[in-house]
């Protein structure tokens, strides 16, 4: 779609034309859903971020100031239903891991893992802390600036550069270590 | 004398983000030393893997069609709303109306009744001249009252059956 078209679109969405946001449902919802993909690693739980992350934006478009800030506001609402998303399961995670006897047991088959099955590039990816993969989600796989990321993460141009250059350099280190 | 290593602005250089100096200088250190070359290489490869692994994830059909009904959802509820806040407003604008002829009615009865029974005269007339005071807002306030409740209970089947297909089809 056209520069000119898109900001059309979203200025009849911000009037509150239903068409208008199904337009931009059908033209943004790959991107949104391949942030959340590349962030959660799981396709139900990616849908489920994909389809909150749209509704949340159709109640707030209204107060989206700028039409051309439109991609980054969408990543920005991805960004953070994703990390109250992995908290959530961290927070699982740490439930789960109370007893002894279960924390042997995963320490046993993360050994297993790590010794045994190469990983993918996607299973690399969700070894990152969510600091470096969003970074590296939002530069590589959504193809922003590190100014726009800085814009969209709120932290400043330097911290942008030293996460992604970070974040590549454990990327190949993991994918090393499957390989040896 | 080969230049130091520029590993540390690699990951700048492939995404295009370094000065024009900078990027001059790695050009120049890269046309001259392998390590940073097949370091350049790996970080390249590492990029290009990952679009490509994410470049075709789409979400399925469900997924849209979720976020297209639940906005029509709202349309709905909105029209609902509006039509709710319509028909207050009618009924009030309706009621006060009708009320006019209405109070007429009430004073012509008054008199007519006044003429004819003498002896309750004052019980009568006191009766009515509150009524008169008074019904105009009571009056209007009963049959506005009358006027939403005739309306929202068909409103009120219709959102209460639509909740239910919502929840049904939610819970499917």
């Amino acid at each position: 779609m056209e520069k000119e078209e898109l900001f059309k679109v979203i200025r009849e969405a911000k009037k509150g034309s239903p068409s208008a946001f199904e337009t931009l449902v059908n033209e943004y919802k790959g991107h949104v859903y391949r942030q959340a993909m590349a962030m959660v690693h799981d396709r139900m739980e990616a849908e489920d971020i994909t389809q909150e992350a749209f509704i949340k934006a159709y109640y707030s478009i209204k107060k989206l100031d700028r039409e051309y800030a439109f991609v980054s506001w969408l990543t920005r609402i991805v960004s953070n239903l994703c990390y109250d998303k992995m908290k959530m399961k961290k927070r699982e995670r740490d439930k789960q891991l109370v007893s002894a006897e279960q924390r042997d047991i995963t320490a046993q088959s993360s050994f297993v893992e790590k010794t045994h099955a190469r990983l993918s590039i996607k299973e690399a990816l969700t070894q990152l802390s969510h600091e470096h993969r969003e970074a590296i989600t939002l530069r590589d796989i959504q193809g922003f600036s590190y100014k726009e990321i800085a814009d969209i993460l709120g932290i400043p141009l330097g911290t942008v550069k030293s996460r992604i250059n970070l974040a590549r350099q454990e990327l190949k280190q993991i994918l090393s270590e499957g390989e040896e | 004398m080969m230049a130091e290593h520029v590993f540390g602005l690699l990951s700048e250089y492939i995404d295009d983000e370094l000065s024009i100096d900078e990027k001059k200088k790695v050009d120049r250190h890269l046309q001259e030393c392998i390590t940073c070359k097949l370091e350049y290489d790996n970080l390249r490869e590492l990029q290009d893997q990952l679009f490509l692994n994410f470049k075709y994830e789409e979400p399925s059909d469900t997924v849209v069609q979720h976020i297209h009904r639940h906005i029509a959802a709202d349309q709905r509820e909105r029209v609902v709303i509006k039509g709710f806040i319509l028909v207050v407003l009618m009924g009030l604008f309706l009621s006060s109306a009708l009320f006019v002829p209405f109070l007429s009615a009430f004073q012509t009865l008054g008199h007519i009744i006044l003429v004819f029974m003498y002896i309750g005269r004052s019980v009568v007339h006191s009766l009515f001249t509150v009524l008169a005071g008074n019904v105009y807002i009571s009056g209007s306030v009963i049959i506005a009252a009358i006027l939403i409740i005739l309306i929202m209970i068909p409103i009120l089947k219709y959102l209460i059956s639509s909740t239910s297909i919502e929840a049904r089809r939610s819970t499917s």
